[in-house]
């Protein structure tokens, strides 16, 4: 029994004292992964997928703001034609932002700040910054930004949201400071996916973002907006078709490579063209309807209001849905996505010169404007150029009209944002144009929650009322219900 | 159906050998105390260590020479001693009841323990019951005969995977499932994939490819106590599975044949109206290409009605033959078995062919060492993989759909298979996502094969009379090869499928390795004082896991009806890898005082690579231990003359668990796709926020236990109470996405169980012809949701149906509720109803609440085992209760006016008035005519989760057998030793059942946590067969 309690007595202690976790530090590090990464390529990444993520474009551009706008129809999902409600399609770009682009963009200005980089590429962050949330702002209003995308970096995993003035603010600041670090070239390289290291285009891109955000504000802040105004054009903006900033996009190899119409195009074939922007620039005989419309069916644009019960009732034949397409030669996965164009800038442009009653200006910028918004087709498909005596001859009907500025530059930046959903709806909420009708002028559907009207906003996700519920409450009290009705800051 | 032709010869297949025995040999008769045969005693001659056991009648052959001696046992019978005197006598033997009842389990470490030893549950089931009605999965055979074990499948048909949930679930977000140990070794039994709400595949578990017929005997080792010594593994309790070595049954050569083959067909759960056609508010249909919508006209009494479901499922086959080969010898015993099993589902396009081959020997090569090998290795091959959900590519959604006028064989179009051209999709309605139920049975490209290899091994070393060591390894290899396609959202693009005509190919091999070893030193039985003894061991372990997957995903076949990877229009490469470990070093002591009280202490020690990083400053280990005693009342005090046996235990112990996956600690970076326009692209990895201070949760648990027999132990009671409490879980806490994560872990979740176990069996009759076994156990288990997280949100568990729904975890509520959208309600709990376009039509409540329990908490089993003279009736009864389900099923079959919930008594131009109020506080007004339509297009609408929530009790007949053993007489003279057939059964219908139009428990995500979601899988089968087995 000795022998046998002395051996138990060595063992006992020869297991209490061997290294256990010998090694286990090292297992535990993932082969596959890295714990650090080249700013370059996060900078890469948050370009493409601020330009196009699928799931985004989809629910929320496509299938919310293009019906909302009257641009396109999409029957299986009625709800923005009909404004009844389906939350997931509401919520999808606040869904998809944070988790991407703005979690991105986060990271990469931490990196720099850390890395001490106060230059170039820190300013082209900012305005990256500022280009993403502007979307998200102008989509749902008061919205976290202050300490957005900081659940690893600050822990906070339930940030407040942010007053949509406060973060306009600060984004137009961000714009200017952003700018300001710009000297020289960047080191980029070929991560620039949108400008190709082109820096000057890069402080254009800055100061026509702070001109969009300058403009958006002119109801609610006169004088801000003019400020800002004056700020962005002394900087610089966009005076070329070139200084466009967009996304060149290929098919493949994987989905995150290709434009998100054109997955969507393959993906959803209920889509339509609406009958809105169909009769619009059919009866202004506008060359781009061949452009945007398919040409081998001219049945002519699907109707708002209805969803595919009621246009069965109607005697249409739902299956065949007999409206026209898109144009496939436009709806192609390798075809570019518009970030923010000069068409866009040279129309806002007028619409400044003509409010402060300088009529030339405007006009010069209204020309140039629709002439871009004509050429930009080109990009699609060199096919699609058009003549300058086809692009004369339009503006001579649709000439500058200072009596009716307002109309006419509204429409015009309408058709010149088709595929830039989000930006037509903002503009329309902001200058009333085009003079859309609800339920493009048919009755209004009974299964309508918005009595009538034309919603004014996209809606949080309604999870955020149980994950993040005492910030949630308070911008449900202060901003108003989570409804598609509240109106967003400016949007007055 | 080819397997069919297989039946003939391989059921008469029969390949014989004869067994030798040598000369000298004894023979004789054991009977017990009223003098009636004991079939399956042993006897073991001492001298020679030679074993056999007694046949059906009682006898008994063994080689023996003079002054021998033979020791005859059998349980619940007193051990029996006889010197042979003379060799030429027939002995008949009577062995007397025994006071003591010796029966044994196998417990941790593949000891055999003492039942009465035992302070805590372990429930020991013998192969023989495992066999008795095959299934595909071994565990389907348990289901109902363990109190405390709630078992469950998915609807996916023969290849699913099975869910084992022992008292209760304990960790909001591990898979709750128990540790498998097959002969020492742990095995894998990752779920393999799971359909989501848009659809997907089962892809099995790693039990899935065991061989029934293998196994032994299984143990359920229920309680921490019992499990406590695998550590943080077992924090869900443990099965053992011990698999068949020769066995000492019988000297010399063995062989054992044996077939199954089983039909099952749909069962008649799917009940919809047939009185409706093919229309929409109450006009029939002019639109070819809408065969869905049955709110047409009423059918002229001569209509043809089909029933299209019968029509579309087939009868599935399944058939396993099996042979086994023993031999046993002085020095030890092996067996080689090989099974082959091929079978059909209900969608005769999903095939599954397994063969396995296990040997297993036993070898004592001197009186100090024993070695033990086992080898089994199986491959799989499956194929047509039938898709559940609301997808494009499930044959099992619109099948329900079809007017009943209309007959599903229109859509087989002229290639027969539900294409124009063999190829592409004939689409029976406008809607892309409405699939031809032919095109996605007869297109379906998924396979998957399967190679595995279980390797154990363990050698014993006998160092002195009181001291031994021993080593224990092995490892589980699997190597999965997917054949698939992919899609968005769980979406399967078959090509040439209307939704994504094109089709994607995934193809993936996914290796999964892991490996167990323990070396231990241990006493054999160490005498301290005369009434006072211990036995213990201590002992260190280290397990390793380890998988790596590489696939190949292609977009967009090219030439059609190519399903090869190179035909796609271009390819991503994916690769996964992940290595985890757990070191443990652990110590078990157990005092006998006079075999009466019986006192067993563990304590163990697991350290975690997985909670392991540089800097971490809390705990990578976490030490557990376990206390637990027996006392045999009926030893220590008089107790009433018909108390036979009277035991009371109880336990206490602690278990860590939920250590995770490896690299969760830290943020990291890594590629995405393939860069763009040449540019790489990089992002962090995932969406959690990884949580370094990350520890173990803590689950403790406390048992009782009362153990009785009584009259002649003719009467058992066995009853057991127990609570357990985790606390620290890690909960995947949602993070408002702002913050630009969805998820993060915290050490935060609490919950509770308790519960009660019931065994109770009977032997009623007990003639010599004539006997009837009655059992029957009961459970139920009251989980509480203590705390979710810091703000005690609402966690989302599993995700729901189509409803806003989901399985949730709500503080305060049992552990996974339906969560979901429910009907606005006045104070007296009536539906308000408002008017719409003048129909009356129910009103959503706009906050989500609990609408029922998934997991049923209640269960019952009840077998009865009649014997007559050879033949034998064996029926097995299950029931749930108190558990609900959301069924997609009916919900769909509302919208669509295929429910016959739609056609009220008198008729849909009578109609109907809905329970409830309008909101004006009048009453509902009548719903006749095409009303109705609108009333049900809302009412089942999928935002309220609540219209289509049932309760879901049960009793199933789940299993049936009717045994005939061919005489002793009619073999005698013949090679063959023993001979049986039977007719079995399983899952032949319900008593009773709550839930209209499908099977209480034809559960979508029956794998995860996501318990009580009916997803439209497939009908649950019914089955009949034959069973054939021979002993040569």
């Amino acid at each position: 029994m000795k022998k046998l309690n002395i051996l138990l007595l060595i063992l006992s202690f020869a297991l209490v004292s061997c290294d256990y976790d010998k090694g286990f530090e090292e297992m535990n590090v993932d082969p596959t992964a890295s714990t650090s990464l080249d700013v370059n390529q996060k900078f890469a990444y948050l370009f493409l997928k601020s330009a196009s993520d699928e799931y985004e474009y989809t629910y929320t551009e496509v299938l919310c703001a293009a019906q909302l706008v009257q641009q396109l129809t999409h029957q299986t999902f009625p709800q923005s034609s009909i404004f009844s409600l389906r939350e997931d399609l509401l919520t999808g770009s606040w869904d998809v932002a944070y988790v991407s682009t703005i979690k991105t963009v986060v990271d990469i200005i931490d990196q720099l700040e850390k890395d001490g980089n106060t230059g170039t590429e820190m300013g082209i962050a900012r305005i990256m910054k500022a280009y993403i949330f502007h979307k998200i702002v102008d989509a749902y209003g008061d919205t976290p930004y202050f300490d957005a995308g900081k659940g690893y970096i600050d822990s906070n995993f339930r940030p407040a949201y942010d007053d949509a003035e406060l973060i306009y603010m600060d984004m137009l600041k961000e714009l200017e400071e952003g700018v300001a670090q710009i000297t020289g070239s960047s080191t980029l390289g070929n991560s620039d996916i949108i400008f190709g290291g082109d820096t000057t285009k890069w402080k254009k891109f800055g100061n026509s973002l702070m001109l969009r955000l300058a403009m958006r504000i002119k109801n609610v802040d006169a004088a801000g907006s003019s400020a800002w105004v004056a700020k962005a054009i002394s900087g610089g903006v966009m005076d070329s078709s070139a200084d466009t900033a967009m996304m060149v996009h290929t098919n493949g190899p994987t989905e995150l490579n290709k434009n998100a119409w054109g997955i969507h195009y393959v993906r959803y074939p209920r889509s339509r063209l609406g009958k809105t922007i169909y009769d619009w620039l059919q009866a202004k005989n506008d060359p781009r309807l061949n452009i945007i419309a398919d040409p081998s069916n001219t049945y002519g644009g699907n109707p708002y209001g209805f969803n595919d019960e009621d246009l069965s009732a109607q005697g249409i034949n739902v299956g065949d849905l007999p409206y026209t397409h898109v144009n496939p030669a436009i709806s192609r996965a390798d075809q570019p996505r518009m970030l923010l164009t000069y068409a866009q800038t040279a129309f806002v442009l007028a619409e400044h010169y003509a409010a402060s009653g300088d009529h030339a200006t405007a006009e010069t910028h209204y020309n140039s404007a629709v002439t871009s918004a004509m050429n930009q087709w080109a990009l699609w498909d060199s096919s699609f150029a058009l003549s300058s005596a086809d692009i004369n001859a339009y503006l001579a009907v649709n000439s500058y009209d200072s009596a009716n500025y307002n109309e006419l530059i509204g429409d015009q930046f309408w058709v010149a944002s088709f595929f830039d959903f989000f930006e037509a709806f903002a503009n329309f909420r902001r200058t009333g144009f085009p003079a859309l009708k609800p339920f493009g002028g048919n009755p209004a559907h009974p299964e309508n929650l918005t009595n009538g009207t034309i919603p004014r906003r996209m809606i949080y996700n309604p999870a955020e009322a149980n994950i993040n519920k005492e910030n949630f409450d308070a911008v449900i009290s202060s901003q108003g219900p989570n409804t598609r009705t509240t109106k967003v800051w400016w949007d007055n | 159906m080819k397997i069919y032709k297989h039946i003939i010869f391989t059921s008469f297949l029969f390949f014989v050998f004869s067994i030798s025995l040598n000369a000298q040999s004894i023979s004789g008769i054991i009977n017990d105390s009223e003098g009636l045969p004991l079939p399956g005693a042993t006897i073991q001659n001492l001298n020679t260590l030679d074993g056999v056991s007694t046949d059906f009648d009682g006898k008994f052959n063994i080689d023996a020479s003079l002054d021998d001696v033979l020791e005859i046992s059998f349980i619940g019978f007193e051990t029996f001693q006889l010197k042979i005197s003379n060799l030429s006598d027939d002995f008949t033997i009577q062995l007397e009841l025994g006071n003591e009842l010796d029966e044994v389990v196998v417990s941790s470490f593949g000891f055999e323990k003492k039942t009465k030893a035992l302070g805590y549950s372990v429930t020991q089931v013998e192969g023989d019951e495992m066999s008795r009605v095959k299934s595909t999965n071994p565990l389907q055979a348990l289901r109902g005969k363990v109190a405390g074990v709630n078992i469950s499948n998915n609807a996916s048909g023969i290849k699913g995977s099975t869910r084992v949930v022992i008292r209760g679930s304990s960790s909001f977000n591990g898979s709750n499932q128990p540790l498998y140990i097959i002969d020492g070794i742990s095995i894998q039994n990752e779920q393999l994939g799971t359909a989501g709400e848009w659809g997907g595949i089962d892809g099995g578990d790693g039990l899935s490819t065991i061989n029934p017929d293998d196994i032994k005997s299984i143990s359920v080792l229920k309680g921490g106590a019992a499990a406590a010594l695998y550590g943080s593994r077992a924090s869900n309790g443990v099965i053992l599975i011990t698999t068949k070595d020769g066995g000492l049954e019988r000297q010399g050569l063995g062989v054992e044949i044996s077939n199954q083959t089983i039909f099952t067909q749909i069962n008649d759960n799917f009940n919809p109206q047939m009185s409706y056609g093919n229309g929409l508010l109450g006009v029939a249909s002019t639109n070819s290409l809408d065969p869905f919508n049955s709110w047409g006209p009423k059918l002229s009494s001569g209509t043809k009605l089909y029933d299209n479901m019968n029509t579309l499922y087939d009868t599935g086959l399944a058939m396993t033959n099996s042979v086994a080969f023993t031999s046993n010898t002085e020095k030890g015993s092996t067996r080689v078995s090989f099974t082959n099993l091929e079978a059909s589902d209900v969608i005769d396009t999903s095939e599954l062919k397994r063969n396995s081959l296990n040997l297993t020997t036993v070898q004592n090569l001197s009186d100090k060492l024993t070695v033990k090998a086992s080898i089994k290795y199986n491959e799989t091959r499956e194929k047509g993989n039938v898709v559940m959900g609301t997808s494009p590519a499930s044959p099992n959604e619109t099948i329900r759909n079809f007017t009943p006028e209309i007959d599903v064989r229109d859509y087989l179009g002229e290639f027969g298979n539900g294409t124009t051209d063999g190829i592409n999709e004939l689409l029976p309605s406008t809607s892309i996502y409405s699939t031809n139920p032919w095109f996605a049975k007869n297109n379906n490209p998924i396979s998957v094969y399967r190679d595995r290899l279980l390797a154990s091994t363990s050698i014993q070393y006998n160092i002195n009379e009181y001291l031994y060591a021993k080593l224990q390894a092995g490892f589980d290899r699997n190597t999965n090869h997917f054949n698939n396609t992919t899609g968005q959202g769980g979406n399967l693009n078959f090509p040439g499928i209307s939704f994504f005509p094109k089709g994607d190919l995934y193809q993936q091999t996914q290796t999964i390795k892991q490996h167990d070893a323990d070396f231990f030193i241990g006493t054999n039985g160490i005498n301290i004082t005369n009434d006072f003894s211990f036995n213990g061991f201590i002992g260190t372990g280290t397990f390793a896991f380890e998988s790596e997957a590489v696939g190949v995903l292609g977009r967009n076949t090219v030439i059609p009806g190519l399903l090869t990877i190179q035909n796609t229009e271009n390819q991503a490469a994916l690769y996964q890898y992940g290595k985890k470990q757990i070191n443990s070093t652990y110590a078990n002591a157990e005092f006998d005082y006079q075999d009466k009280i019986f006192l067993t202490v563990t304590a163990r020690n697991d350290w975690f690579s997985t909670l392991s990083a540089v800097g971490k400053e809390t705990p990578n280990n976490d030490l557990y231990g376990s206390a637990s005693l027996s006392v045999i009342l009926s030893d220590l005090v008089e107790l009433p003359s018909f108390l036979s046996f009277a035991k009371l235990r109880g336990g206490f112990s602690q278990v860590a668990g939920g250590a995770g996956n490896p690299y969760s600690l830290s943020l990291t970076y890594g590629l995405i796709g393939q860069g763009h326009l040449g540019s790489p692209l990089g992002a962090i990895n995932g969406g959690n926020i990884p949580n370094v201070t990350i520890t173990p949760f803590q689950k403790d648990e406390t048992e009782i236990g009362l153990d009785m027999k009584m009259f002649n132990n003719k009467l058992s009671l066995d009853i057991a109470y127990y609570e357990n409490k985790t606390t620290g879980d890690i909960v995947n806490a949602a993070t408002s996405r702002a913050s630009g994560y969805t998820a993060t872990t915290i050490n935060l979740g609490e919950m509770t169980n308790q519960g009660v176990e019931i065994l109770l069996r009977g032997t009623v009759i007990d003639k010599e012809d004539l006997s009837l076994d009655l059992s029957l156990n009961y459970a139920n288990n009251q989980s509480n949701v203590v705390k979710t997280d810091e703000n005690g949100n609402l966690l989302q568990i599993a995700v729901g149906s189509l409803f806003n729904s989901f399985i949730g975890a709500k503080e305060g509520e049992p552990f996974g509720v339906i969560y979901g959208t429910s009907f606005l309600r006045d104070d007296q709990g009536r539906v308000i109803h408002k008017l719409i376009d003048g129909v009356p039509i129910a009103q959503q409540e706009n906050v989500s609440k609990v609408l029922g329990l998934g997991v049923a908490p209640t269960q019952i089993g009840f077998g009865g085992d009649l014997s007559y003279k050879n033949f034998s009736l064996y029926v097995f009864f299950e029931g749930k209760f108190g558990g609900s389900i959301i069924s997609d099923t009916n919900s769909r079959m509302k919208q669509l006016g295929r429910h016959q919930i739609t056609v009220p008594a008198g008729g849909r131009e009578v109609g109907f008035t809905p329970d409830g109020v309008m909101d004006d506080g009048s009453a509902v007004p009548l719903v006749a005519g095409s009303d109705i339509q609108k009333y049900w297009n809302t009412a089942a609408r999928f935002d309220i989760g609540e219209e289509n929530v049932y309760t879901n009790d049960f009793i199933r007949i789940s299993q049936l057998s009717l045994n005939y053993r061919f005489p002793q007489e009619v073999l005698q003279g013949t090679f063959i030793k023993s001979a049986n057939v039977a007719l079995v059964g399983n899952n032949l219908g319900f008593i009773f059942k709550d839930v209209p139009n499908i099977d209480p428990e034809a559960f979508n995500r029956a794998n995860t946590n996501g318990q009580g979601v009916e997803g439209i899988g497939m009908p649950i089968g019914e089955s009949l067969g034959l069973s054939i087995n021979l002993k040569l």
